[in-house]
């Protein structure tokens, strides 16, 4: 089996009006021949997230780092690794997360001598800090045989082939312009996993697309974003990944122009018959 | 050479923003308060006109409900800014405020509104007391989930509007306004107006959970709104105060 990995992060049109730079951020991991980690982040982007861009940042690298730990951990045995997974991933992956992404931004809010926040008795507001890098975070590891999904906050990740398109997780759909974020206190109570046995139902060639929300915002409804996963995958069963990749930044960029104007990341994990 | 490969999808569009006038067009507003409702509205569709133009990833739909004896649509469908047009409103009649809730949360239920929608801008006016049973509508509007997400600003005309009830509605009292001449109703109309192109941002925030939200916010939709450029009622020169 093939295995193709790519994507493009592109910023949104309303945000190179306003000059500000693109917050999302991406990250993929190949661990061996029969393991990919891919990780998407959106960082919020409003005024009171300054530096969300490195609170993505860093998103993505937690989430890669604490999932290539557990491979090499439970390298020679990945059905534990499955079961553990199953039974821990929206509470204690999550938690080492969430507690590693908050350890990191402290870090680095500290590195860079910003200002330390104090609360009404003078003790360090590390909530206050945390806010300012608020990011979303997707995150996929995919095995041979198995998959697992996380999710915090908006965006999506799907799953197509032949048969058609699958959301893989389902996170939670909230109106307007708020989402869960990491930044939050127990942000992990937010996170949605999902382990997904990959020795059924899967139909080589497959793909999964993880993107951020402003992709499907774009869209005048869900069908419609369903209807383009499903026109990516074609296009790259005709074309091939290299061909698709040349183009997929100019494609993104005018779906945030023409769509909602928010910053649009997608990552492709593309499976594929050896020849 | 190959022939370039056009961009694959769907149908896309900007998200709709839709922006509510609700009017109180009762007895007490005739004449010249309702005159310069009508004057104040009107003179701000070029300036929201202006500020879509600014942000062509968001649709901007504007509606106007009315309500005295009774509530209806003066609008009875969403319409661009471009197309927007202001129908002089007539005063008469009692203050059915209650009504007017009613339709706006028939409104503001998935569908019509769509789920992609950004959060909607309700924008009422109104000089007096509720003459109807309001608190089962308005209690009906606040619990739908475009209902919470809304960003709500009251406009209070005149020294006779009841306060309290426009807080209900806003559920923080920094967006009350308090308009008591004709200068200061025209100064906080446009404040009002521009409330669209800063809810027309695509940038996220976190949500905030019960029992962290801030005593502004007052359970509701999260400030987005710059509080600090509010016109100040002391800084107009008022030369007739109602």
């Amino acid at each position: 089996m093939n295995r193709i990995i790519f994507g493009e992060s592109v910023q949104g049109a309303s945000h190179i009006r306003a000059d500000k730079e693109c917050q999302d951020s991406y990250k993929k991991v190949d661990f061996g021949k029969d393991i990919a980690i891919i990780s998407v982040a959106d960082g919020h982007g409003s005024n009171s997230c300054p530096y969300s861009k490195t609170g993505s940042e860093i998103a993505v690298n937690v989430f890669c780092k604490v999932m290539t730990d557990f491979c090499c951990h439970y390298e020679d045995n990945m059905n534990a690794l499955m079961t553990y997974l199953n039974r821990e991933g929206d509470t204690k992956v999550a938690q080492v997360i969430d507690t590693e992404w908050k350890k990191r931004v402290y870090i680095q809010h500290r590195n860079n001598k910003r200002e330390i926040v104090l609360d009404k008795q003078g003790k360090i507001d590390k909530g206050a800090i945390y806010k300012q890098y608020g990011s979303t975070l997707l995150g996929v590891m995919i095995t041979r045989t198995f998959l697992f999904a996380f999710q915090l906050g908006d965006g999506d990740i799907m799953y197509v082939d032949v048969d058609g398109v699958k959301s893989v997780i389902e996170g939670d759909k909230i109106l307007g312009t708020e989402t869960h974020s990491l930044s939050k206190q127990d942000s992990w109570k937010s996170a949605i996993t999902v382990v997904l046995n990959k020795d059924e139902g899967e139909k080589v060639p497959y793909m999964y697309m993880l993107s951020s929300d402003g992709m499907s915002n774009s869209f005048t409804s869900q069908d419609e974003f369903y209807k383009t996963c499903r026109d990516y995958y074609d296009l790259i069963k005709a074309h091939g990944c290299k061909t698709i990749a040349r183009y997929i930044k100019e494609w993104l960029s005018e779906t945030s122009a023409l769509g909602c104007g928010d910053d649009i990341t997608v990552m492709i994990g593309y499976y594929e018959e050896a020849l | 050479m190959s022939e370039k490969l056009k961009r694959p999808g769907g149908e896309l569009a900007s998200r709709p923003l839709h922006f509510f006038w609700v009017v109180d067009c009762s007895g007490s507003m005739y004449g010249e308060k309702i005159g310069t409702v009508n004057h104040a509205i009107q003179s701000t569709i070029p300036e929201m006109v202006e500020a879509a133009d600014d942000n062509p990833n968001a649709q901007l739909l504007v509606r106007t409900l009315k309500f005295a004896s009774g509530a209806s649509w003066v609008t009875s469908n969403p319409v661009n800014i471009e197309d927007f047009a202001w129908n002089d409103l007539e005063a008469g009649g009692v203050t059915d405020l209650g009504k007017a809730f009613e339709l706006l949360a028939a409104q503001l239920t998935i569908p019509p509104m769509s789920d992609r929608a950004l959060p909607p801008v309700l924008v009422l006016l109104s000089d007096g007391q509720p003459t109807d049973d309001y608190k089962k509508s308005l209690n009906n509007l606040q619990h739908l989930p475009w209902g919470k997400k809304a960003v709500k600003i009251a406009i209070a005309i005149g020294q006779d509007a009841d306060i309290s009830v426009l807080e209900e509605f806003t559920g923080n009292r920094e967006l009350v306004l308090q308009a008591n001449s004709p200068q200061a109703l025209v100064k906080m109309i446009k404040w009002a107006s521009t409330a669209a192109s800063l809810v027309s941002s695509p940038a996220s925030k976190p949500i905030e959970v019960a029992g962290e939200r801030s005593a502004a916010s007052g359970g509701n939709a999260p400030l987005i709104l710059d509080m600090n450029n509010i016109p100040n009622p002391d800084d107009i020169d008022d030369n007739d105060v109602w």
